[in-house]
């Protein structure tokens, strides 16, 4: 079985490309430990509460938070692998040729999709950097995390580019396979 | 054009980009989007967009979904399924049938603690598959059991899909859960009845597997005690109202994860695996997720809900009628589309109109998983075929979807059972303290 510590997907050929899968893998790590620190957080609150009658103040806060950074952080680590579902059962009727050039068409659109979602995340975390917003009980900083995800957001565009250029090596016959 | 037009226009082109085969999520994303650009100023649009995709992240209720996902994840990487299988080998003995019946089981109680079908399914035709083999199991048998058995997991609490219905309807996410106990035990019930009349009818596909000693049954309780006291510290936890269902995802977790150490089988390497493969699922389901709530808002401010309930009555289907026209909509589209996309995409619409004829959202619920589970083995897009498919490659579809024939049958009979007797489902949410 694949090794699935590592990247499922090779980086392709150039500097850019093993750049965006070392990073992507990288921040897919990241992620690993935000989701690991969620399930210790949320086991010592409930042991806490039911056992000490101590649970951690805010605990929810503070999972939200790590929920927010996890999503983002994996971004990249999912979109460079093309672990998003599509449903190809349609496409995979055609012949290879059109079926490159119909999934080059679609990730144009959905890089456009995924650009207007980052562009407008990241409105939003400037806005709540401005006001420096926390949360209520804790004051943990909401705008850095809003930063934090909306940097990382950027990684699905990135992701969505890598595989057009996947797309685009089989069309024009540099690679045989996507993958 | 009027606001008809254009939802129709909307809802089409995003059915052309998916089958196209843009990402889903990104695909509604678009879609809900332009729409609501039709209705409301752009500025508003462009800010409803950034704000969806900023809440949805942050949301603290949805954190119980990568938990309940690493919870399974875990599970899988400590051979958990291993386990539970060979207990159940021991104590159906040498039972005809008992290698299928012991899958059927497994795929239960694997289930219990893994919230997602696909992942059952893996584990379990890694597990079960070549043990059928070896004891002569005909392969049609031997695949559609392992392919019906994992569907079983969407059923049995915890399960992803049903945090996903009761978070897009606004439901008791503790009440999908207990109601989807009694259907979920049924349907074990069917499966183990089914695989039991096609070892009597055609005793050369299920020969029996090797008999054991009483002390071997005694015994082979040692490895899945842990399993067993977890899964019921969680549901137990849940429905006595000591957990809530992120706490209950949270111990879940943590609780695998002590038990893998404890048996010496969670080396840092597998953690590691277990927390990736988690992050993986759950950006897919995030990402699908904004996308349908982009698109449900879409949906709630063309008010397209209420124009399906007009249309509805303008048919005079009645309140029966309705629904089954609804489940078959949801067999149709179970045919191109990925499950967990069908639930996101047609709540929006759907809900509202089983709401307003009186019907019980959490009913309702456990309805549609039913019907997902269908879909799921039904060809052509049936996912557990082709996972099972990619795990075995010398099988044939075919030789699959022959398999699977019985239990989907079966799956209706739960289907129409629900429908008749909605007490089955929502009997145990009743009667919660």
């Amino acid at each position: 079985m694949a090794d699935r510590t590592q990247l499922k997907s090779r980086p392709g050929p150039g500097l850019a490309g093993r750049i965006a899968g070392w990073l992507s893998l990288w921040l897919g790590l990241g992620a690993a430990l935000v989701l690991a620190l969620m399930m210790y957080v949320t086991f010592i609150d409930v042991i806490g509460r039911y056992f000490f009658n101590r649970p951690i103040t805010g605990s929810i806060e503070i999972i939200s938070c790590l929920m927010g950074m996890m999503v983002f952080l994996g971004m990249g680590l999912t979109t460079f692998e093309d672990g998003h579902i599509r449903a190809d059962v349609l496409t995979q009727m055609l012949p290879h040729r059109a079926q490159a050039i119909l999934d080059a068409a679609v990730h144009v659109l959905s890089i456009g999709t995924a650009g207007l979602m980052c562009w407008r995340l990241l409105l939003v975390a400037l806005d709540r950097t401005a006001v420096m917003s926390t949360t209520q009980v804790l004051g943990l900083p909401i705008w850095a995390v809003a930063l934090v995800m909306a940097v990382c957001s950027s990684m699905l565009v990135v992701g969505l580019i890598h595989r057009l250029g996947r797309t685009l090596a089989v069309l024009t016959g540099l690679a045989t396979d996507a993958r | 054009m009027s606001p008809e037009t254009i939802v129709v226009v909307i809802t089409l082109a995003m059915f052309g980009l998916l089958a196209a085969g843009m990402h889903i999520g990104l695909a509604m994303a678009l879609a809900g989007f332009i729409g609501i650009a039709t209705i409301l100023p752009i500025d508003s649009a462009l800010y409803l967009l950034g704000q969806t995709v900023f809440d949805t992240a942050l949301s603290f209720e949805l954190s119980v979904i990568p938990l309940f996902v690493l919870m399974g994840a875990f599970a899988t990487e400590s051979g958990l399924s291993g386990d539970l299988y060979k207990a159940f080998n021991i104590w159906l003995g040498g039972q005809r049938g008992s290698l299928g019946m012991a899958t059927v089981g497994a795929c239960g109680a694997f289930g219990a603690i893994s919230g997602s079908s696909l992942a059952t399914a893996a584990t379990m035709s890694e597990v079960a598959l070549p043990q059928m083999r070896r004891y002569g199991y005909s392969d049609t048998l031997a695949a559609g059991v392992i392919a019906a058995g994992g569907t079983i997991g969407i059923l049995i609490p915890p399960s992803v899909i049903m945090v996903l219905y009761a978070i897009m309807t606004e439901t008791s996410i503790i009440d999908m859960f207990l109601a989807g106990i009694v259907p979920g035990l049924i349907l074990v019930l069917l499966f183990l009845i089914v695989v039991l009349l096609i070892s009597w009818l055609n005793p050369g596909s299920a020969p029996a597997g090797a008999a054991s000693t009483l002390k071997e049954k005694i015994g082979a309780f040692r490895n899945v005690g842990g399993t067993v006291i977890l899964f019921a510290l969680v549901l137990g936890g849940i429905y006595l109202g000591v957990f809530t269902p992120t706490e209950a995802a949270g111990v879940g977790a943590f609780g695998v994860w002590v038990l893998g150490l404890i048996m010496g089988r969670m080396s840092r390497r597998r953690f590691l695996a277990a927390l990736l493969d988690t992050v993986r699922t759950t950006v897919m389901i995030f990402t699908i997720l904004i996308g349908a709530l982009v698109f449900k808002n879409f949906m709630a401010l063309a008010q397209v809900p209420a124009m399906i309930e007009t249309w509805m009555y303008g048919l005079s289907l009645g309140p029966v009628g309705t629904i089954l026209v609804i489940v078959a909509v949801y067999v149709l589209l179970g045919a191109i589309l990925d499950s967990m996309a069908m639930i996101l995409l047609t709540i929006p619409v759907f809900f509202p109109v089983i709401s307003s004829l009186g019907f019980d959202g959490v009913w309702f619920g456990i309805l549609i998983v039913v019907v997902v589970e269908m879909a799921m083995i039904s060809p052509p897009m049936g996912i557990n075929v082709l996972v099972i498919k990619g795990m075995a490659r010398d099988l044939s579809l075919v030789t699959i979807y022959r398999g699977v024939l019985p239990f989907v049958a079966v799956q209706a009979v739960l289907l129409l059972l629900l429908l008749v007797f909605p007490e089955i489902a929502l009997w145990l949410p009743q009667s919660a303290p």
